[in-house]
């Protein structure tokens, strides 16, 4: 059986029921290392690492199978995605970012991600003896509220302080101007870079307006300069749920679902019979947007009239 | 401060085109590679693109214009990736091909880098946020853990102050919240996509780096071992390779798209979202 150790922030913080989820798909001999800004010090990449590699090197050999796997979970977020490599290069642990299933079976520890902006998957083993995972959040299976495991251990300051002085924070501040009110509308239509141009926008905005919808984007429909940062939804942008989604020429990237998946009802209409997007949505329609989006409108606008 | 100017070093990476169409192998563990079209993954070229803007701001701040350096490891086609950015304006590339260095993880690849980057001596290190195939968002990070520098992910924007040689960045957090930094000199950013538009090559660019030096490096140039990179210092084993499952349940609409249009207004309407 492996030793799990499961980070958790002293906060709690976004991640912690799916890390918990890993853990108990891993065979449930978990250990929390619980991390607490107060007592280690302010974020930085290799300060945590450094931190995180102490106790666990410190946790060796305390009277374990000294052959079992160890196995270090932590959720995919901004901040533990950016410090985790460096940790597993620390432990001399094979790196596994944003997995979304877990097991142990004959051949031992595996786990599953997304390649290829999740147009495909892959089952992945470590083939050393310990392993930093990160987590995805918002999708690893079977993320139903876990008990808090019993063995609970404090980070403590690293040996090594130095690396503390790596960056220092000046400020935080919005990365948007504000002003679309994504998050509480009850109706959502978004427009993906399957658009196709700037141009082009324009056929998810009448199709906006004929459902008395707001407008929505995917990051590079905004990075691209089709839209401005406000209308994004995703993990760096607006997370809503509304009543109706239409997601148009959206692939369905996991950065974009975890921004959307709670909507009531999904509509994608995408020319890719294989998009992820499909696996989320209530109602699909394999076709050309620039076909069905205008048709769309037309009967709507119909309806409306005859209403 | 050093005698010479500061020298960039961008890592690049060559990926199938988000458009392609994807087929597995026969062996089951990665993708049919041989009919692909082979670009440079997106975040990289607003890596590129600003390696580009710091030089330029550096120039018309009256300081010297830093040597721009661009690194890839790869196969042989990888060379056109490296043309194309010669081609950009970047003065020089380095690619990392050899048999050895094929087939590595994030940790393999990471180590690769970084040893040629550190032979080069590059104050500053930029890559793409995460490669739009293995999206491991790693690389970056095993490079600064291996060089032993600050490191930042998730870069948006960047001011280089090349006389107290640091850094003032914006790095993006979650829902929609950035937060500024300053990091010193050498240091390693991983860019986000968004930062910038990348520019297009010119017909000058692209004639000019027919001439600029390209230079190619194995194991043994990178004095690397050979068990610590590609797939003998890869971590990790690709079992298998699948589609993600269809439709979880969903309502598949087919027809001319009148019809399509018409019965998905029906299905909103049973619903009660319209
Ligand atoms: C840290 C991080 C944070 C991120 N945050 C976000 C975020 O908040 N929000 C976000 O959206 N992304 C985010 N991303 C980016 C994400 O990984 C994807 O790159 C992005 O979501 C893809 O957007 P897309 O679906 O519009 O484009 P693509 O993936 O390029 O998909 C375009 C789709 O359009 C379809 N299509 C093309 N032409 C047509 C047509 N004529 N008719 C019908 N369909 C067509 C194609 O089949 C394809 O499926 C983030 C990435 C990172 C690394
Ligand atoms: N083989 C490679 N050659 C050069 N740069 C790479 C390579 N692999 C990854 N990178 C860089 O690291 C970034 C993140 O890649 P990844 O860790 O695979 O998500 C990429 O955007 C590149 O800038």
């Amino acid at each position: 059986m492996p030793v799990v150790w499961l980070v958790e922030d002293a906060r709690g913080g976004p991640g912690t029921q799916e890390v918990r989820a890993c853990g108990r798909a891993l065979g449930g001999n978990c250990r929390v290392a619980r991390l607490d800004e107060e007592r280690v010090g302010p974020y930085a990449p290799g300060l945590y690492a450094g931190a995180l590699r102490d106790l666990i090197a410190q946790g060796e050999g305390e009277g374990e199978d000294p052959t079992a796997p160890i196995v270090v979970v932590l959720p995919h977020t901004y901040q533990s995605a950016e410090y985790a490599p460096r940790l597993a290069v620390r432990l001399g642990a094979a790196y596994i970012p944003s997995v979304s299933a877990a097991a142990v079976d004959d051949g031992g520890l595996r786990f599953r991600r997304s390649i290829l902006q999740a147009r495909l998957r892959a089952d992945v083993r470590p083939k050393t003896r310990a392993v930093v995972a990160t987590v995805q959040v918002g999708a690893f299976g079977g993320a139903d509220p876990a008990p808090s495991p019993a063995d609970v251990f404090e980070v403590g300051r690293p040996a090594d302080i130095e690396q503390n002085q790596e960056r220092e924070i000046l400020g935080r501040q919005a990365a948007s101007a504000g002003g679309v009110d994504l998050a509480s509308a009850e109706r959502i239509v978004t427009a993906g870079r399957g658009v196709g141009g700037p141009d082009e926008v324009s056929v998810a905005a009448e199709l906006a307006a004929a459902l008395d919808a707001e407008l929505g984007a995917s990051r590079p429909v905004v990075d691209n300069g089709w839209l401005p940062r406000e209308h994004q939804v995703g993990s760096s942008g607006h997370i809503v749920a509304p009543n109706l989604y239409v997601a148009l020429g959206v692939s369905g990237s996991i950065q974009h679902v975890m921004g959307m998946s709670g909507s009531r009802i999904i509509v994608a209409i995408n020319k890719d019979p294989e998009a992820p997007i499909f696996s989320v949505a209530h109602y699909g329609i394999v076709a050309d947007l620039h076909d069905v989006a205008p048709a769309l409108t037309r009967l709507l606008k119909a309806r409306r009239q005859s209403a | 401060m050093r005698e010479e100017g500061l020298r960039i070093g961008v890592c690049i990476k060559q990926v199938p085109d988000t458009d392609s169409h994807l087929r597995i192998a026969d062996s089951g563990r990665g993708i049919d590679d041989s009919n692909l079209n082979w670009v440079i993954s997106s975040c990289d070229l607003c890596a590129l693109e600003e390696a580009l803007l710091l030089a330029e701001a550096q120039v018309s701040r009256g300081a010297e214009r830093p040597e721009l350096v661009v690194f890839s490891l790869g196969p042989e086609r990888v060379e056109e990736a490296l043309r194309k950015a010669l081609a950009l304006g970047v003065d020089r590339a380095l690619h990392l091909v050899d048999e050895a260095l094929q087939g590595g993880d994030a940790i393999a690849d990471g180590r690769a880098l970084a040893a040629a980057l550190a032979r080069e001596r590059c104050d500053l290190v930029l890559t793409g946020a995460q490669s739009d195939d293995l999206g491991q968002a790693a690389t970056p990070a095993v490079i600064a853990e291996v060089l032993g520098c600050p490191y930042a992910w998730l870069v948006m924007a960047v001011e280089l102050d090349s006389c107290s040689r640091s850094l003032r960045i914006v790095r993006e957090l979650e829902g929609g919240m950035n937060e500024v930094l300053r990091l010193e000199l050498p240091a390693v950013l991983a860019i986000q996509a968004g930062i910038n538009r990348p520019r297009f090559a010119s017909l000058r660019g692209t004639l000019q780096a027919r001439k600029k030096p390209l230079r190619r490096e194995d194991c043994s140039g990178l004095g690397v071992d050979p068990r610590l990179v590609g797939t003998a210092g890869a971590g990790i084993e690709t079992e298998a390779v699948s589609l993600p499952p269809a439709g979880a349940g969903g309502v598949v609409i087919d027809g001319a798209s009148a019809e399509a249009a018409a019965e998905l207004i029906a299905h909103l309407e049973r619903e009660a979202v319209l």
